[in-house]
């Protein structure tokens, strides 16, 4: 009886570390099949030394799109989506992961503006949970070229707490352009839901803003 | 007994692990600080936090009073009695497998020269590393103006690396930035017994603040 006592105690306590285990989970989404164009196909500067494959910034390990060749589309670009032109388009992507509590983003833009609005990002659960954010240029998102002449700066902290996000820098090549790493950290209704999908709308237009996604990672970790 | 005795024992040992995961532990400087953020003439001093705050996730504890007469920083500038010259602090923390500590320093002025401070941590082993934080990339000024106004914005990438990211600002230009420093492995099993910063400024050029530290078990 005793002895039974003892495996119920280690049982817990296994049970404890395997649910601590299992908590340190990271899943990197593959979103190639929503990207649209290469890196260099999009004329982004210096377009060669931008990252692909599985890479690890501020500790989160993410899937960019795309091959060694450059004819695997990189990313998602709204201004691809757009025609080039004006209009409001977004993009939906598959998630599936169960109890998120941080979404994580590599996303800058074409061009930059401090206008609210022109960005959002709608992340929806599998009862009933939406969380809609807007991301606002020189806070959440800035161009992926530093140039002085649009967007450069961001937040540059972690979120505060559930139901906000911020920014910090992802990747840079040393020559201005860079990736920067979004941090969701979803309100609390989604911690027993699936995190169905999420969605990206931009408003924007050429020469104003239009924002591009590299990769999403959930984990169902705090930030 | 001796069932109830293991019993005991497993939930110790069960319970030991969990606390291990929540260790945070905030380091009191208060005995170092030497000046206020309002006797030191800070913009907006009135408005730098006070009492026990969470920025990033970490919990730090912020020295002062409302009354805003316990000093609340070490001021590098106070310590060199407003001239030239090198000065240094050291913080004991004796606290044992410590993976991260997390500052918050900013400057006075602001620097993109190398050299000007440098943080040095030491091990109960004879472990020892020393960083040196850069203006514009690990540390800038206190205050967005004509200064260092950049940081590195990123967490470290590794063991043996540091990056910064902002900890609080005030929405009138004035800032708290957050260091986070992932120690090297060799002080995975020792005791961080201190740690040492070393301010080479000058008045008009940089001078560090040191406002808080915490440690932590655990990677950033």
């Amino acid at each position: 009886m005793k002895s039974r006592i003892s495996i119920l105690v280690l049982a817990i306590c296994a049970g404890a570390g395997l649910a601590q285990a299992a908590k340190v989970k990271t899943t990197p989404i593959d979103i190639s099949s929503i990207a649209n164009t290469t890196w260099c196909s999009a004329e982004i500067i210096n377009c060669s030394t931008y990252p692909f494959g599985a890479q690890t910034y501020n500790g989160i390990p993410y899937v960019i799109p795309g091959n060694a060749q450059g004819t695997a589309n990189n990313f998602w670009l709204s201004e691809i989506a757009a025609g080039g032109g004006s209009g409001t388009v977004s993009v939906t992507i598959p998630i599936n992961v169960a109890k998120v509590k941080t979404v994580y983003t590599l996303m800058n833009t074409f061009w930059g503006s401090t206008q609210a609005g022109l960005i959002t990002v709608t992340f929806t659960g599998s009862n009933g949970a939406t969380w809609t954010f807007d991301p606002v240029g020189n806070v959440n998102v800035r161009d992926y070229n530093e140039n002085g002449n649009t967007t450069d700066s961001i937040a540059c902290q972690l979120p505060g707490g559930v139901g906000q996000s911020a920014t910090i820098n992802a990747w840079v090549n040393g020559q201005g352009q860079r990736l920067d790493e979004q941090v969701y950290e979803l309100p609390a209704a989604f911690k027993n839901q699936t995190l169905v999908s999420m969605t990206i709308t931009d408003s924007g237009n050429e020469g104003v803003q239009r924002s591009f996604l590299a990769a999403v990672t959930v984990s169902t970790l705090i930030p | 007994m001796k069932g109830c005795k293991l019993s005991i024992l497993l939930l110790s040992i069960c319970l030991g692990a969990g606390w291990a995961n929540a260790a945070q532990k905030k380091i009191s400087i208060s005995s170092l600080a030497n000046n206020t953020w309002c006797g030191e003439d800070l913009i907006g001093c009135s408005t730098f936090p006070v009492g026990t705050k969470h920025y990033n996730g970490v919990a730090y504890t912020m020295l002062g009073n409302k009354k805003g007469t316990e000093n609340t920083a070490w001021f590098a500038v106070d310590a060199a009695g407003h001239g030239g010259g090198t000065v240094s602090i050291t913080i004991p923390v004796n606290v044992a497998k410590v993976k991260t500590v997390y500052t918050l320093m900013n400057t006075e002025w602001g620097s993109t020269q190398s050299g000007l401070i440098s943080i040095t941590f030491t091990g109960s082993g004879g472990a020892t590393w020393t960083y040196d934080l850069t203006g514009g990339t690990n540390v800038r000024d206190y205050n967005n103006g004509n200064y260092t106004n950049t940081c590195i914005c990123q967490l470290p990438g590794g063991v043996g690396q540091s990056a910064t990211i902002n900890a609080w600002g005030n929405g009138a230009g004035q800032r708290l930035d957050e260091q986070v420093y992932e120690l090297p492995a060799a002080f995975a099993t020792q005791t961080l017994e201190s740690i040492t910063i070393t301010d080479s400024g000058n008045e008009n050029v940089q001078r560090a603040i040191l406002a808080a530290v915490t440690v932590s078990t655990t990677g950033p």
